[in-house]
């Protein structure tokens, strides 16, 4: 039984050299997969050479700007703006949604009407309140719902390869 | 020692050479990345949002339902030994109500001063008052196994004192579960085993089902039914022509059930409707002594077992709501009611006193403990300060109810005298609570939290209590922590009220012995005194390096003192001519009683090492590492207490533990594999103090992955047959080679190995 510990022990020890993967920071996936959603989505064309991420009352950290600082989405540099108030949002292709209550969401969707910008957040019940796409977490699993019907609505074009990554949520006013 | 050392070095050796993870997330495709584990997080400890339990300011344990699923343990109470070392838990046998309710310990305190939390509210304890000497002797405490393990999401160990943001009970650590929310899948499981020794036939099943509701609401059910049968492990009785075995020694014969509801209503403005009840019934059957032939006995002239049938209810009720203000506060109402009833019947047995028309099978009485609590709690982030405050009242009510009169006249019934119309009670207290809970971020790698609680109880007054802890990264990878409470644990209502007495014929005479109040005549006349709470001061000191976000190390010193502890006196006979007149005028040959009785310090320390590697072929090994050692040195005496008293407090229970738990997943196989070892302890008897030696047991279960819906596996738990060292004596009672041959505090029990198969579908 001595034996049995010891070579437990010595495989523990074995893989410590060796680690190449990682219980990863939820907040830091949250910014990754924002990104990589985008890649998913038909956009339209645009005079803009900067494809903008706006961040609406950050919640994540500096993880959107380190992650994305220097890549390009659809051809284009990937430009991070921060916004505490709906009245500030300039031109984007997506706004994520760190924080808000209800009442600023459906201002915030009541803005947005008919601008073509691609609404991504991990608020709960984010979907069916109006949102896309909406960021959730079982068993330390990130997971993804889709309002398709709001995305169709405000012209964002999901491709199909995405959908199948997804639950499809009906929202309250579909 | 040597172990200790030996863990030193692998510790440095890791701290030096281990490899730093490569961040290559951004190539990975959207499908792996949604596949990526993210970090554990757990809010037990503090009262900012939930947060990397290994950047917690105090050591905290996180246990997952994958990981309890892998472990193929089917009872709580076996989980957390199974995952944490400093957890300790009892089988016992002829201890009557004891042998139906497993006691626990956690890092060497009693069972009762672990707070239990459910969905983050307390849990009531069982009305079962543990009468019988062992590690969890003398205490009320929460039924663990009440809770099935198919509705739990994750536990949460908190190891450290916490009374001071929680209350009562929080001295050495917290236990907080938290049940299945938002689901995507629903199980069904069945699970079937037996012993090595071809008893102990267990069959269990499971199921949980989850509706989603609006706004990622949900209502979840889980029902798990068990059955076993017991084991029998007793030796030969002696006194018989020819020895045979009679008396049972080993696991019950138990039937339970429980059902747990879970829901969450959202509403579109945030807020959150949430409830969940927990009902458990268990139908429990243990035996007591034999009772030899007795020719001139009437009804069993050739000898009987008396068995004791607990039958126990237990259900709690969470009602509650939560949101947020306009200006960002959060809200949280609750209320939670909590009931327990254990009662106790006799069968097969007699009341001597009532000759040939005694009955056979009788109604021996039944305890009730009813908690009540209602909290309201608020909670703001403004900046880096984060403000909690609270409101909290309980309302507690412990109730005695004297079995059949049959039970307890006379001699009472053979094997456990019921509760006599003199025991009966029905006693209520109130508390008042209120605290504050402050944390301050100075920035990314600073941050200080303070707590101060106060607490009003109806029956013995008021205590406040603070917390102070702090945490400092020096290096974005090594974290150093550091925490200083005060705490208490108000006298359980059942150890204020609690009397058990029974006649037996001493010189020709019925005389009363027994369990008085503290409040009784005898008890008084013997310096009994009223109970007042337990207080406590904690200290933690410790570090956690991340090699890489997968793979960790944590140290953590502890330092427990606690004053006035509440113990069962031993029993004292009148030894002056004034006790022997309060003796004499209620016929009582001797009592005990519940007193604060020892001053008492625990230390130690838990070295925990953690690793996930995944091989290029995609299959991954996950490893735990874990020693602890505590010891407990009584520092006063408030009251004489028995050498075997104060040797099972110091040394009743294994010093160290140690595990090493492996899983390794390839391709459609998981294999985990558990190897435990548990220190040297002595257990007492009649005048000697016997040491049992270290223990090692393997836990092996192996699973298939048959498709998406379907699992099977197949392992076992203490699979090469350890067991444990006999009494060193010769008894025909308690001996190497008398009925019980060795001691109830058995860290592994008694029954050996267990086999078992179990199937789950997902759907």
């Amino acid at each position: 039984m001595k034996k049995l510990i010891f070579i437990s022990i010595l495989t523990s020890i074995f893989i410590s050299y060796n680690n190449l993967y990682a219980y990863e920071v939820e907040d830091k996936l949250k910014s990754i997969i924002v990104g990589k959603i985008a890649k998913f989505i038909n956009w339209e064309n645009s005079n803009s050479k900067e494809f903008v991420i706006t961040v609406y009352k950050n919640q994540l950290g500096n993880y959107f700007n380190s992650i994305h600082k220097g890549k390009k989405i659809n051809d284009k540099k990937i430009r991070i703006e921060y916004i505490n108030n709906i009245e500030n949002l300039k031109y984007t292709n997506i706004l994520y949604i760190s924080k808000a209550t209800s009442a600023e969401l459906s201002s915030i969707f009541s803005h947005l009407n008919q601008k073509n910008i691609l609404t991504i957040s991990d608020l709960r019940g984010f979907t069916q309140k109006g949102g896309m796409i909406q960021i959730y977490s079982i068993s330390q699993k990130l997971k993804l719902n889709v309002n398709l019907n709001k995305a169709k609505k405000e012209n964002i074009n999901i491709k199909a390869s995405l959908l199948r990554m997804t639950n499809i949520v009906e929202g309250d006013n579909p | 020692m040597k172990l200790l050392k030996s863990v030193s070095i692998i510790s440095t050796t890791l701290l030096v050479t281990s490899v730093h993870a490569t961040d290559d997330l951004d190539n990975k495709s959207l499908e792996n990345i949604l596949n990526e584990t993210i970090e554990l997080k757990s809010d037990i400890g503090s009262r900012e949002q939930a947060k990397n339990f290994l950047d917690s300011k105090s050591p905290v344990d996180v246990i997952t339902a994958k990981q309890i699923e892998e472990s193929g343990q089917t009872k709580l109470t076996d989980v957390l030994k199974y995952f944490v070392p400093g957890f300790n838990t009892i089988e016992t046998s002829v201890s009557d109500g004891t042998d139906h309710i497993n006691g626990f310990t956690l890092r060497g305190m009693n069972s009762d001063q672990i707070l239990v939390l459910v969905n983050g509210k307390r849990l009531h304890t069982s009305a079962l008052m543990n009468e019988i000497p062992n590690i969890s002797g003398g205490t009320t405490h929460v039924d663990l196994n009440t809770i099935p393990v198919v509705a739990i999401e994750k536990i949460e160990i908190l190891r450290d004192g916490a009374a001071a943001q929680y209350g009562t009970d929080a001295i050495s650590g917290v236990i907080s579960i938290i049940l299945k929310g938002q689901s995507d899948k629903n199980t069904m499981s069945m699970h079937a085993g037996q012993r090595k020794e071809s008893d102990g036939e267990q069959v269990k099943m499971d199921s949980f089902f989850s509706v989603p509701l609006n706004y990622d609401g949900f209502a979840n059910l889980a029902i798990s039914a068990n059955l076993q049968n017991r084991t029998q492990r007793a030796g030969e009785d002696r006194r018989l022509d020819p020895p045979s075995v009679q008396t049972r020694m080993g696991l019950p014969d138990s039937k339970n059930i429980s059902a747990v509801l879970n829901a969450e209503i959202a509403q579109y403005n945030d807020n959150v409707i949430y409830s969940n009840a927990i009902v458990n019934y268990r139908d429990s059957e243990s035996s007591t002594f034999y009772r030899t032939p007795d020719e001139n006995r009437p009804i069993y002239p050739n000898g009987f077992l008396p068995i004791m049938n607990a039958k126990i209810l237990d259900y709690s009720f969470t009602l509650g709501a939560k949101g947020r203000f306009s200006d960002d506060t959060q809200w949280d109402i609750s209320n939670v009611y909590g009931y327990n009833n254990f009662h106790y019947y006799l069968n097969d047995t007699m009341n001597y006193t009532l000759g040939s028309v005694s009955p056979t099978s009788f109604d021996n009485g039944n305890l009730t403990f009813i908690q009540n609590t209602t909290n309201f709690d608020l909670k703001k982030s403004i900046d880096n300060f984060n403000l909690a405050a609270g409101l909290e009242y309980r309302y507690e009510n412990y109730e005695i109810e004297a079995g059949d009169e049959a039970s307890y006249i006379g001699t009472g019934t053979q094997g456990f005298s019921g509760f006599s119309s003199e025991n009966e009670t029905d006693s209520h207290r109130e508390n008042y609570a209120a605290y504050i809970d402050t944390v301050y971020n100075f920035n990314k790698y600073f941050s200080i939290e303070g707590a101060l609680r106060y607490e009003d109880y109806s029956d013995f007054g008021s205590t406040q209590d603070i917390k102070i802890s702090s945490s400092y990264k020096v290096i974005d990878n090594l974290l150093l922590r550091t925490t200083a409470s005060t705490g208490f644990r108000a006298p359980s209502l059942a150890q204020s009220t609690f009397s058990h007495t029974s006649q037996f014929v001493t010189n020709n005479q019925l005389s009363l012995k027994g369990i008085f109040t503290p409040e009784h005549a005898v008890s008084q006349i013997l310096g009994a005194q009223e109970l007042k709470p337990e207080s406590s001061i904690h200290y933690a000191v410790g570090t956690v390096y991340q090699f890489s976000n997968q793979t960790s190390l944590m140290i953590d010193f502890f330092y427990t003192k606690v004053d006035d502890r509440i113990l069962l006196s031993d029993k004292k006979s009148a030894s002056t001519p004034e006790e022997q007149v309060i003796f004499d005028m209620y016929g009582v040959s001797n009592a005990s009683y519940f007193t604060n009785a020892i001053n008492t310090k625990t230390q130690g320390v838990d070295i925990k090492f953690n690793s996930e590697y995944t091989f290029d072929n995609g299959s991954k090994l996950n490893s735990t590492i874990w020693y602890y050692y505590g010891e407990t040195e009584i520092t006063g005496f408030n009251e004489e207490i028995s050498l075997n008293k104060i040797n099972d407090i110091e040394n009743g229970q294994p010093k160290s533990n140690f595990r090493v738990l492996n899983n390794y997943k390839v391709d459609k196989y998981s294999f985990t594999l558990n190897i435990s070892r548990f220190g040297s302890f002595s257990s007492s008897l009649g005048n000697g103090v016997y040491d049992i030696d270290p223990v090692v047991t393997a836990d092996l279960d192996i699973n298939y992955k048959v498709n998406n819906n379907l699992d099977i596996s197949i392992g076992g738990t203490n699979i090469f047959d350890e067991t444990l060292d006999k009494w060193d004596r010769s008894n025909i009672f308690l001996g190497y080679d008398g009925i019980l041959t060795t001691t109830n505090n058995s860290p592994i029990g008694v029954s050996g190995a267990y086999y078992y198969i179990k199937a789950s579908i997902k759907f």
